[in-house]
């Protein structure tokens, strides 16, 4: 077990109950969630783990180029300042006081413009940041790739 | 959608189905779980099955939304979704907030009007090309990631990055260029071209993608082959050896194009099966990979996979043409470029285009092509997919009812 999973079974041992409350009928069916959770934990652990430690797009990351974008209005079509992708992915969609109500992001691009490559950062990079439950506040998301083609 | 979803849960991270279960029904206001965002890469292939030229009403949208028809807003309550599309397969959509965002409640109604994205839920975003500071800073990377690779070994870096670009215009390609895989091919096979400068006889042509993929595509088996000792001792042998090279840099093609014929579902009936060499295959490392998560060898970027599709179909369509213009009726059923729409999915505008650079390099006559018209021109008339080929259609076997109401 790494440290990171220690932290996280430790965690929901220790402080799950007093940060759900209730009463101890309620407590028992909590420290049975619990169990889950941290089982559940121990998974997302290792898989931001490998997700790290996967080397196979080393190449294609050391001529990484970071990507740029106009910000697009969907109905005028009327394209406006030149951001960073990342950024303004972190910083609009994903941010700390993002709009909870944003949903879907669609990211378009010509044949080979680096949407996969730049997929796969943005998941290193979601997940290099995401600590684990200690720390864990809107602002931490846990990105899952899923190749569709 | 759902179901990729769980699949990677299940597959990527072990979880059993009661844990997505229990993910999927959590309390909202949950804050010992963590927020997920789902990065589904390559939704193309999902377009394939929208008639986007049709998507006008307010059915239309709603029928085919992304967000209601996967559920995501009952079971992801919590998550965001990134999505990537390329860009021409969603050109003709007018509407992209309602084909991906979810949809505002209050329109399920029965009036005829187009229903709204719920306010403030999608975000549209274009990569774009590279600009030339772009294209400079990723050859200065290039140029340090393979010193000396293909470039003189003596020459300092700037001065590779200066002759990589006179020869990005030399040859018209800064266009292609602004596109990082392309230019990381450009970067590949343009060391090996000629510059005006270095031969005062060369004239500036422009080159097109499929030269610059076929020339990087040789490149790397040819490396390969170096690697292989056996043939490293042919090279440096007679004529016969240099023949044996070839034979089996064709060799390696085929096979190349049989998997990327079999992984775009194409069928050829008449081809002779062949033994996947998958050790031999996997050694082509930048072409293609092993992919865990299918078992099985694939290209490592879709446009390989599309440039030998359209290499078979340059290929069957010389076949044709050339041997069987007075054997009418010999024209096979299932010709490859009969058996799927090229204006409609995820691959078509790439093999469309590839098909396009091999009539301009004269790879297929316009003659040719006239000729494949015609012979398909001939025939029963009941038979509706010969019908549809007299009209100079391409046909997909496999979208009959639907494609023959439409048209």
């Amino acid at each position: 077990m790494n440290k990171l999973e220690e932290i996280c079974s430790r965690f929901y041992v220790k402080h799950a109950s007093s940060l759900r409350g209730g009463g101890e009928e309620k407590e028992n069916t909590q420290n049975s969630e619990n169990l889950d959770y941290s089982g559940l934990y121990s998974k997302f652990c290792k898989y931001k783990d490998k997700v790290l430690r996967d080397t196979s797009l080393e190449n294609e990351f050391n001529l990484y180029v970071e990507p740029l974008v106009h910000s697009h209005h969907s109905l005028t079509k009327s394209k406006h300042e030149v951001f960073e992708l990342d950024f303004d992915i972190r910083t609009k969609f994903l941010g700390p006081h993002d709009d909870v109500e944003l949903k879907v992001l669609l990211l378009t691009g010509a044949v080979g413009i680096g949407k996969s490559l730049f997929c796969r950062r943005l998941q290193r990079e979601i997940l290099f940041g995401w600590e684990g439950p200690p720390y864990m506040n809107e602002g931490q998301w846990f990105a899952i790739y899923i190749p569709l083609s | 959608m759902a179901e990729a979803i769980a699949e990677t849960l299940e597959r990527e991270l072990s979880m059993t189905k009661e844990e997505i279960k229990m993910l999927n029904n959590r309390d909202p206001n949950e804050r010992l779980l963590p927020q997920f965002v789902f990065i589904l890469d390559g939704y193309d292939e999902h377009l394939q099955d929208i008639r986007i030229e049709l998507l006008n009403d307010k059915t239309d949208y709603m029928k085919n939304n992304f967000y209601a028809i996967n559920k995501l807003g009952e079971h992801w309550i919590n998550a965001k979704f990134i999505v990537t599309c390329r860009e021409e397969n969603l050109c003709y959509v007018k509407r992209k907030d309602l084909l991906f965002a979810p949809l505002d409640e209050k329109f399920e109604d029965d009036s005829n009007e187009l229903p709204t994205a719920a306010s403030r839920s999608f975000l549209q975003r274009r990569i774009e090309p590279f600009s030339d500071e772009q294209i400079d800073c990723y050859l200065k990377k290039y140029s340090f990631v393979n010193p000396g690779a293909n470039l003189n070994p003596e020459m300092k870096s700037w001065s590779c990055i200066e002759r990589l670009n006179k020869m990005i215009d030399f040859y018209q390609v800064r266009e292609y260029a602004r596109v990082p895989l392309l230019l990381w091919i450009i970067a590949n096979v343009l060391p090996g071209l000629p510059l005006e400068k270095d031969k005062g006889t060369v004239q500036s042509t422009a080159l097109n993608k499929r030269f610059f993929i076929e020339a990087f595509i040789n490149q790397m088996i040819k490396a390969v082959l170096k690697q292989n000792s056996a043939l490293n001792e042919a090279t440096t042998h007679d004529e016969t050896q240099a023949g044996e090279e070839e034979q089996i840099l064709r060799k390696i093609k085929d096979q190349l194009q049989h998997l990327a014929l079999r992984l775009s579902n194409y069928v050829r009936s008449n081809s002779v099966t062949q033994t996947q060499d998958k050790k031999m295959l996997l050694g082509l490392d930048p072409l293609v990979c092993w992919d865990e998560n299918f078992s099985e060898i694939r290209f490592r970027h879709l446009l390989f996979q599309e440039f030998f599709v359209a290499r078979s179909m340059t290929e069957e369509i010389n076949e044709l043409t050339n041997s069987n213009l007075d054997e009418k009726s010999n024209l096979p059923e299932d010709l490859l470029l009969n058996q799927k729409l090229l204006n409609h999915g995820a691959s078509s505008y790439s093999i469309a285009c590839f098909l396009r650079d091999a009539v301009r390099d004269g790879k297929i006559k316009a003659h040719q092509l006239l000729s494949l018209i015609q012979l398909s021109k001939q025939t029963d008339r009941s038979n509706t997919s010969r019908k549809n080929r007299g009209k100079g259609r391409v046909y997909d076997k496999s979208r009959r009812a639907r494609s023959t109401s439409n048209r």
